[in-house]
């Protein structure tokens, strides 16, 4: 389950033009220090491109609930193909969760990578009960044990939110358990001694 | 007369801390509240300790007579 998670969601950031991808992408305003990594996602069907260098960290990118996206990511501005210095390389992206803790939904690394850009193309299809929901996607690229560029974003799927199932348990379960509290707020009365033996 | 005892401070734990849930699963979607929001962790906590105050007081229900209230049909 978890895998299939980490899975969708990787596809999910990766649609959202990437923070940082494969060979370390992340970028401009949404990265620092700006300009150290960028990366650029085409939605093949829904016909746009998002580009990191477009956003900053506190916006929200709205991505499709399904689309096949091609991407491209560069460190330090190094064009696609460019081979380098082979250095070892290390980068996640993560979801993060309520309390600053944070999930790894994707990691990569090498002990020697000549590569400096990166590009591919996948499809995702993402599950309802992630219409609608805000994601903060946040990811780092180090070289050499030094961190490249990090940043974050904010991500969300397209759609109405009342076709999210989660919404409806969400609320089914308030009910239920506002009555429940209610019903534990009533005093309990037990009949004394002298009630039972006048 | 009739011995009072308040309310039910286990059970309003319980349900208090899943209303907090719930309702944060409700805010996640409907609200879009970001999902790293620290919001549902108060959220949680508030219920959990509204609900165990809420059963300990006990503030609804009829109100009994003290020890010195007269008992019924006397």
């Amino acid at each position: 389950m978890r895998g299939v998670l980490a899975k969708v969601l990787t596809t999910l950031c990766i649609a959202a033009g990437g923070i940082a991808l494969a060979s370390g992408s992340a970028a401009a305003d949404v990265i620092s220090p700006p300009g150290a990594c960028t990366a650029s996602g085409h939605f093949i069907h829904a016909g746009f491109t998002k580009k990191s260098t477009a956003y900053v960290s506190s916006d929200v990118i709205v991505v499709p609930q399904k689309d096949d996206v091609r991407w491209v990511g560069h460190e330090l501005g190094k064009p696609i193909g460019y081979v380098g210095p082979k250095r070892p390389i290390n980068g996640a992206i993560q979801i993060e969760l309520p309390g600053s803790f944070g999930v790894s939904i994707w990691h990569w690394g090498s002990e020697k990578s000549p590569r400096y850009s990166n590009q591919g193309e996948e499809s995702y299809s993402l599950p309802s009960i992630l219409v609608g929901v805000r994601l903060k996607l946040s990811g780092f690229e180090e070289d050499n044990g030094k961190t490249i560029c990090s940043g974050s974003v904010y991500v969300q799927v397209a759609g109405s939110r009342l076709k999210n199932p989660l919404g409806w348990v969400g609320l089914g379960g308030s009910v239920l358990f506002l009555a429940g509290l209610v019903f534990a707020g009533f005093r309990k009365v037990r009949p004394a001694y002298d009630d039972i033996n006048p | 007369m009739a011995s009072r005892t308040r309310g039910r401070p286990v059970l309003g734990g319980i349900c208090g801390f899943f209303l907090g849930l719930f309702v944060s699963i409700s805010l996640t979607v409907y609200a879009r509240v970001p999902l790293n929001s620290p919001l549902y962790i108060a959220l949680v906590a508030a219920g959990l300790v509204v609900g165990i105050l809420l059963g300990l007081v006990g503030p609804f229900g009829r109100h009994r007579g003290g020890a010195h209230a007269p008992r019924r049909g006397a």
